[in-house]
């Protein structure tokens, strides 16, 4: 057929006109018309309505749903169990659909590594599913290509591979928990003997694996058992804040912190150079440079396994060490993955010492896939591909192109790679091949938890945008019989007596039942006990490198939630500057958003600092993840990148450069201004024994007002326990996600318009050096006097017969007068149409909760919607709302279980017994609000032989 | 009907042409002066109407709204009583106020007839001074002995001008 | 302007005569060219006016985030400029409805002025607590009318007592304004030779033509509804005073912001009015109606208004610090020391240090210092509002919501805009109406004759 280059000159065409005529009579007729406006219109209407008919999903054969699956009801919610995969260890999760579309991920409380709670991550991973920019297509060297091609190349790469037993074949995964990848690996090395794999995580363990090999002689997975525990050590400790397991250690720490409820109040020790949230929540917290903290662990150490009076060590080792062995059988040590593997096999012994073992921890077989030494692996692999020994580099997940300096270069040398990954990122885009990888909602897996127990993970919705998952990339490679990604996992548990039962309660469960490690039967080595851990240079500067709290390795650096979510004590949003001691600010005389140049050997960066209350005065802490540079729009021109600097030895230097820049944080003053005063009531157990209501003085308040409203037997009221409340802020991104709080960008945070609903205010007491912090969740208290609704001239916010304080947001015309009358500062006002401007789609939103427009006020509702929903429920069943039926997102997300939430008249309710607790009291009670939210106050269990904290 | 229109040059002169013409003349008269007449107090029934508006605008807004948050729609409002009487008291004395306010301002316009934008009167040139200097008296009668009357009353009293119009 | 000293004058010459007086006045108004200096005064003015245009137009497009206002400090220039402006309207309507109950006779050559520039500025007031909403398209929802919902506004709330406070003294300020002017109207009609003038004024003036009815209902109207006018002017700066008072929020719960907030009002009302009537007079040739006394009784009662102003500031420190509420201290102590603190201080200065100069009556009668000091004064109450919301705002109880505030331009813009909106619109009143009562002087110089 013949060119044409307009449809006008092809009707001109009399061949075609004919051959038209003869397929499409009725096209004919209208060729034959003269072609009028309306005519044009009406069938320019047609097909885009034909267009928008179109199913559009990638696999072709699916029906769209005109008659929805039975167990979908419009408006009512389904469950599906799944996890959620963080450093390779899975937390399970029960992810909420609504009409077939995933809108909100809780805990699975089935799952040993969530027991219902969630982490901010786990919230979070809803909105890299719907991420606008995950949509890419494969792509090779660069250019579009499709699944053939790919399934063509690496037919190629087998037979090429294959030849010599795949010696230049190279496999780079991260940590592997997932039963189904295991068995794909083995398989693989075993097709192509030859070939090699490599892991590796950005953020490492390397020294938890290489300490407990110390210790024990072979890899073992040291589980602690924080409930068990009367005394705890924790050094630079990430317990509670990125440890797999975490949430489940912060639930049973938390068990033992509020003695009003428990027994016996457990003592927390923290020593660290820079501020943890274990520390936030401990007894006692030492801020301790590398060398101080080297000198007061041995002299623990010693003290406890050779019974050795300290000497030469900070003044707190003693007291450390005699509370220690005093609890013994009831005595943790927790050692954090960025000290060296001598301290962790040292921490073994010294918790074997203490008589802890099958009480304060538990040793397991390990729950990684041939745990090895990662650092070394990766090392191993860059020299290789540098040296050009690799020929094909499959790249499953993890982007070493920005986390692992040398790599990038490195990959040119490869002749062919390939690169799994979610969206473009600094590995895929020197990769040959760059195909996406699916979400983890969107595809078939397994993955163990901290303890080894086993969660089948199901596609929770259709791939949004294609791609593939790591299963379907070694199937296609290794030529397995499964290419699909349920029967490639199917496979793994095949032989499973009555494989049917143990696949239906393994989805169902979330977890596949018995499936835990089994306890290690090791001994410690009695070198462990004499291991000395090599000195720490003494330099003026040590740069410790930690990874973001919430970017982590930079592979959420996408992800807006996190992105504003503010950091635990910093408040920082959306950058990632250098902490440095208020120690060092003073002697440079710098401030927060002062540049700095930092040069460690050849490599330099140039980022501002922050200063950070009670961290090593010697002690500068780059947080890794920010500065990606190929990365979606969320990520772009976010923060500085700290992974150059992580490989160099040499002495760090820090010089100012007189630039400044603004870094936006939610924490809007000088946070050592003001303390927490009266906000955050807090005493010493001491003081709690002498007189269990001492921090109960309420003002007392007049009334004018008689006559009130009568309000009904149901009256929703919250309790919040500031002893369990660890600041990790996974409740902040579950308040985000269920009621559809927009994210405004760093510049509205910077001009102090953030919208979260639920904020955790962050207070210090005490010496910029060394100070107290204190976490409180603010919401809004729902008061019973609230001030907010007398001074709306419009009635948009008024009481409701339950007691809510509730927010119309139709009627608000956006005096803000409320704001200003709200004395705990809770609302937030939509300045701009944020909501419309988020980087979002409209489908990832609950569609139970309005959406708010600009220029109306909005504030937390203690989830409403769920109370409706629980209504209903009940109204149906004629029956009353059962206590703990409405959980709010906060509360739900918890793993501290700070939160309580129900009918206060209930007296059986778990919130009306919290609120009975001689800990609680009113925040600014004075104002005489009656607000419906109250806190336990803190109480710490001061050690009295360390008089300064006391 | 026929009109006269005389001016005097002060209110002293005014008053003495009303005292003869009202001796004299049995028609209407009606002055225009420059300003307020000093012996002529000012009797009107305007005060009362704007006692009574005010009264009105604030006792009728004060029942509206303790209507409104007592039985056309009570909502609990920060766990005040419903009925908070005290809250109501600034918008009523400002409605009654506005209401006094109007009805002195249009109840003026309405005791007066105005707009009233033409009236025959204008016609004479001379009377464009009883916004300025001279102090006015006119007499409409429609009986010709009645004006012819007027007309020698104000004569003897020597005006700064005397004209007719068509009144 | 030259600094000399005014020589005490009576409040008009008794040996003017009531004609040749109403033709001064009258001349000015019916001048058919307007002076150079009108039009230098009114390019700039009118141009400020089109920024004020331009910038609710965008801040309709765009959203009040274009405003400088966050989190703790959700009110700004909006509240403060609405505050400055209604307190400056409210010192017109002292002058006119106060002082013409009181029967004082130098009130009767400024109450004209006086009133306009009460007309404005509410005007300029009255647009501000509009644009301050977050949809400022729905602020009719703030009036009681039957709507679909059969839902009526929260009559609890301060903001609208204020809505309603604001809508009577706008309306009431026309109104009065109106009434006061309607004889003058008649007065040029009658007096203008060309055509349009007379159906101009002719038209404003309604038909009023001075007969014996006429006269008497007017005194009777007129007196009554200063009557309502004094002590409206008053509730209305008390009830701004209660829009922050009836708040919890610290640096405002304070039962003393009602009369606080009048005894501001009549401060920047008179500085505004001096402000205007110094130069007024000099261009407009008014010396002989506008004379020393006048500025001298002005100059005495800003001095009053400036110390009852020093008594309310010294009560707010008195009571933060003889009450219990920490909250309150610890935002007294930055409102002293802290980021604003030039903001108080300047208050200070301009409200209270440099109105004492007008204890010496050789001050008093220099026009340029006076003129100086009503600046400063105006200047000062706006930084003093500033003080009010900004500074008590951005130190709420909870520390964790402390904030601070940057205005924006767009804020600039608007204020800057209503200023010229303000001097605009005055320019066109002093061009078409007489900028003195002409019927109420001629009723004083017939007094000083008698």
């Amino acid at each position: 057929m013949k060119q044409w280059r307009s449809l006008d000159e092809m009707t001109r065409d009399e061949a075609f006109v004919a051959r038209a005529a003869q397929e499409f009579p009725a096209l004919a007729a209208a060729l034959a018309q003269p072609a009028r406006r309306r005519t044009v219109l009406k069938l320019m209407a047609a097909s885009l309505a034909l267009a928008g008919c179109d199913p559009g999903n990638g696999a072709g054969n699916l029906v769209p749903a005109v008659v929805a699956p039975p167990d979908i009801v419009p408006a009512l919610p389904n469950s599906y169990t799944g996890a959620n995969l963080f450093g390779g260890y899975a937390a399970g999760i029960v992810v909420t659909h609504v009409m077939g579309r995933p809108i909100k991920v809780e805990g699975n409380p089935n799952h040993p590594a969530s027991l219902g709670a969630t982490s901010a991550h786990g919230q979070a991973m809803l909105l890299d599913f719907y991420d606008p920019d995950r949509a890419f297509g494969l792509s090779r060297r660069e250019l579009p290509a499709d699944r053939q091609d790919l399934l063509a190349a690496l037919t190629t790469e087998r037979a090429r591979l294959g030849a010599d037993h795949g010696a230049g074949l190279r496999l780079l995964t991260g940590s592997v928990t997932s039963p189904t990848l295991a068995r794909q690996i083995d398989a693989l090395l075993a097709q192509f003997p030859a070939a090699r794999w490599h892991q590796w995580e950005p953020i490492s363990r390397d020294a938890v694996r290489a300490g407990a090999v110390l210790a024990y002689g072979r890899p073992v997975a040291a589980i602690p058992r924080p409930a068990a525990a009367d005394v705890i050590f924790a050094i630079d400790s990430d317990m509670l804040a990125s440890a797999p397991g975490h949430l489940a250690f912060a639930r049973a720490l938390a068990s033992r912190r509020n003695p009003v409820r428990t027994a016996k109040m457990s003592r927390v020790y923290a020593v660290e150079p820079t501020p943890t949230l274990v520390a936030a929540t401990a007894d006692h917290r030492f801020v301790a440079g590398p060398a101080e903290l080297h000198a007061g662990f041995m002299a623990v150490a010693e003290s406890v396994l050779q019974n050795a009076a300290p000497s030469g060590a900070p003044a707190w080792a003693a007291a450390v060490a005699a509370d220690l062995k005093a609890a013994h059988g009831h005595a943790l040590v927790h050692v954090g993955p960025d000290q060296p593997a001598e301290f962790h096999a040292l921490a073994h012994a010294v918790n074997e010492a203490l008589g802890g073992r099958g009480a304060t921890f538990d040793l397991v077989e390990p729950i990684e896939h041939a745990p090895t030494d990662q650092a070394a692996s990766l090392a191993a692999l860059i020299q290789e591909m540098a040296a050009g020994q690799v020929d094909a580099l499959v790249i499953l997940g993890g982007n070493p192109g920005f986390s692992a300096p040398g790599f990038a270069e490195a990959l040119g040398r490869v002749r062919f790679s390939l690169s799994l990954a979610p969206m473009p990122d600094e590995t895929s885009e020197r990769a040959t091949w760059s195909v996406p990888e699916t979400h983890v909602f969107e595809t078939w897996s397994d993955a163990r938890a901290y303890d080894g127990t086993i969660t089948i993970i199901q596609p929770q919705a259709l791939p949004l945008h294609g791609g593939m998952s790591a299963h379907e990339v070694l199937a296609l490679l290794g030529a397995e019989a499964q290419t699909g990604p349920r029967d490639i996992v199917r496979a793994t548990w095949q032989d499973h007596a009555d494989f049917d039962g143990f696949w239906h309660d393994a989805l169902a469960n979330g977890v596949a039942a018995g499936s835990a490690s089994p306890p290690a039967q090791v001994a410690l080595r009695p070198e462990a006990a004499r291991l000395a851990p090599p000195t720490p240079p003494s330099q003026p500067i040590n740069l410790l490198f930690r990874p973001d709290p919430n970017l982590w390795d930079g592979r959420y650096a996408n992800n807006p939630w996190l992105q504003e979510l503010p950091r635990p004590l910093t408040k920082l949003v959306w950058d990632n500057p250098l902490l440095i001691s208020p120690v060092s600010a003073a002697r440079e005389k710098l401030v927060n958003g002062d540049v700095v140049r930092i040069t460690v050997g050849t490599a330099w960066l140039e980022a501002p600092v922050w200063i950070v209350p009670g961290q090593a005065a010697e002690c500068a802490v780059g947080l890794l993840g920010y500065g990606r540079r190929v990365v979606g729009t969320v990520g772009t021109g976010t923060g500085f990148d700290f992974f150059p600097l992580r490989g160099g030895t040499a002495p760090p230097r820090i010089e100012k450069t007189g630039r400044h820049v603004a870094l936006a944080s939610t924490d809007h003053h000088n946070p050592l201004d003001a303390g927490p005063r009266d906000i955050v009531r807090h005493g010493t157990l001491a003081a709690f024994t002498r007189d269990p209501r001492f921090l109960q003085e309420e003002p007392k308040v007049e009334t004018m007002y008689h006559g009130q409203p009568q309000l009904s037997a149901q009256a929703w009221g919250m309790s919040i326990d500031l002893n369990s409340c660890i600041g990790c802020n996974a409740c902040v991104l579950a308040c985000m996600a269920e009621n559809n709080v927009p994210v405004v960008g760093k510049a509205q945070v910077l001009h102090e318009r953030e919208m979260h609903w639920l904020r955790i205010d962050r207070y210090y007491e005490g010496t910029p050096e060394a100070p107290d912090s204190f976490f409180q969740p603010m919401l809004c208290m729902h008061c019973e006097e609230a001030p907010c609704e007398v001074v709306c001239p419009v009635a948009a916010t008024v009481h409701d017969q339950e007691g809510l304080n509730v927010m119309v947001y139709n009627r608000c015309v956006g005096t803000r007068f409320c704001s200003n009358n709200c004395p705990y500062k809770v609302r937030r006002f939509n300045y701009f149409a944020f909501s419309h401007e988020e980087h979002r789609p409209p489908i990832a939103r609950n569609p139970d909760v309005t959406v708010r427009a600009r220029g109306v006020m909005e504030k937390c509702t203690f989830c409403l919607q769920r109370i409706a929903e629980a209504r209903i429920a009940a109204d149906r069943e004629n029956r009353p709302i059962r206590d703990g039926e409405v959980v709010t997102a906060c509360q739900a997300a918890c793993p501290t279980r700070a939160f309580s939430f129900g009918n206060i008249n209930d007296a059986g309710a778990e919130v009306a017994k919290r609120k009975q607790s001689p800990l609680d009291y009113a925040v600014l009670a004075e104002a005489a609000t009656h607000p419906r939210v109250s806190y336990e106050a803190r109480i710490r269990n001061a050690n009295p032989d360390l008089a300064q904290n006391a | 009907m026929t009109g006269l229109l005389a001016a005097f040059p002060s209110e002293q002169t005014l008053q003495s042409a009303l005292a003869a013409l009202r001796k004299e003349v049995l028609a209407p008269i009606e002055t225009h002066t420059p300003q307020p007449l000093e012996a002529d107090p000012p009797r009107s029934v305007l005060p009362l109407v704007i006692l009574l508006a005010g009264l009105l605008g604030a006792f009728g807004t004060f029942a509206l709204e303790a209507y409104a948050t007592t039985a056309s729609y009570p909502f609990d409002i920060g766990r005040r009583p419903y009925f908070s009487w005290p809250a109501y008291v600034p918008m009523a004395f400002e409605m009654g106020a506005l209401a006094a306010v109007a009805a002195g301002f249009f109840g003026f316009l309405i005791a007066n007839r105005l707009p009233h934008l033409y009236d025959p009167i204008d016609e004479s040139p001379a009377f464009r001074r009883a916004s300025r200097d001279a102090f006015f008296v006119a007499v409409r009668t429609k009986d010709p002995q009645q004006a012819a009357r007027a007309r020698a009353v104000l004569e003897a009293l020597s005006p700064i001008s005397l004209e007719e119009f068509l009144a | 302007m030259s600094t000399t000293q005014l020589p005490m004058q009576p409040v008009v010459d008794p040996a003017e005569s009531p004609g040749a007086m109403t033709d001064r006045i009258a001349a000015i108004v019916l001048r058919e060219r307007a002076y150079l200096w009108w039009w230098l005064l009114m390019i700039p003015s009118a141009t400020l006016a089109g920024v004020m245009v331009v910038s609710i137009l965008w801040l309709f497009y765009a959203g009040i985030g274009i405003w400088g206002i966050d989190w703790p400090v959700v009110w700004g220039f909006a509240i403060i400029n609405y505050v400055w402006w209604i307190g400056i309207a409210s010192g017109g309507t002292f002058i006119s409805a106060l002082f013409f109950l009181v029967r004082v006779e130098w009130r009767t050559s400024l109450n004209r002025l006086a009133e306009s520039m009460t007309l404005f500025a509410a005007a300029c007031a009255g647009i501000y607590p509009i644009l301050h909403l977050g949809r400022p398209w729905f602020f009719y929802w703030l009036f009681p009318y039957p709507n679909t919902m059969t839902l009526w506004p929260q009559f609890r709330s301060p903001l609208f007592w204020d809505f309603c406070a604001i809508l009577a003294y706008v309306v009431s300020s026309i109104l009065f304004w109106y009434l006061g002017a309607i004889p003058d109207f008649a007065t040029m009609r009658d007096t203008s030779v060309r055509r349009r003038p007379q159906l101009f004024y002719g038209v404003l003036a309604l038909g009023f033509r001075g007969s014996g009815r006429e006269w008497r209902n007017f005194r009777a109207a007129y007196a009554v509804l200063a009557a309502i006018m004094a002590p409206m002017v008053c509730s209305v700066h008390s009830i701004v005073g209660l829009d922050f008072a009836a708040a919890q929020t610290t640096g405002w719960h304070s039962t003393q912001f009602p009369p606080f907030f009048v005894f501001g009002a009549v401060l920047s009302g008179f500085g505004m009015v001096l402000f205007l009537a110094l130069p007024l007079r000099r261009l407009l040739r008014l010396e002989a109606f506008i004379t020393g006394r006048h500025l001298e009784v002005l100059a005495r009662l800003l001095l009053v208004s400036s110390l009852c102003v020093i008594y309310a500031y010294m009560m707010d420190a008195f009571s933060t610090y003889y009450g219990a509420e920490p909250a309150e201290k610890i935002f007294f102590h930055e409102r002293v020391t802290g980021l604003y603190a030039g903001v108080y201080w300047s208050t200070l200065l301009l409200n209270c240090v440099l109105p004492q100069l007008l204890w010496w009556r050789r001050l008093r009668l220099n026009q340029a210092l006076v003129w100086l000091i009503s600046s400063g004064v105006i200047v000062g109450m706006w930084l003093e509002r500033y003080g009010i919301v900004v500074v008590s705002l951005h130190r709420p109880k909870l520390p964790s919501a402390w904030g601070n505030f940057t205005a924006s331009i767009w804020d600039w813009a608007l204020f800057a805009g209503t200023v010229g909106f303000f001097f605009a619109g005055l320019l066109v009143v002093v061009r078409l109406v007489p900028i003195i009562s002409i019927f109420e002087m001629r009723e004083i110089l017939r007094k000083r004759q008698a």
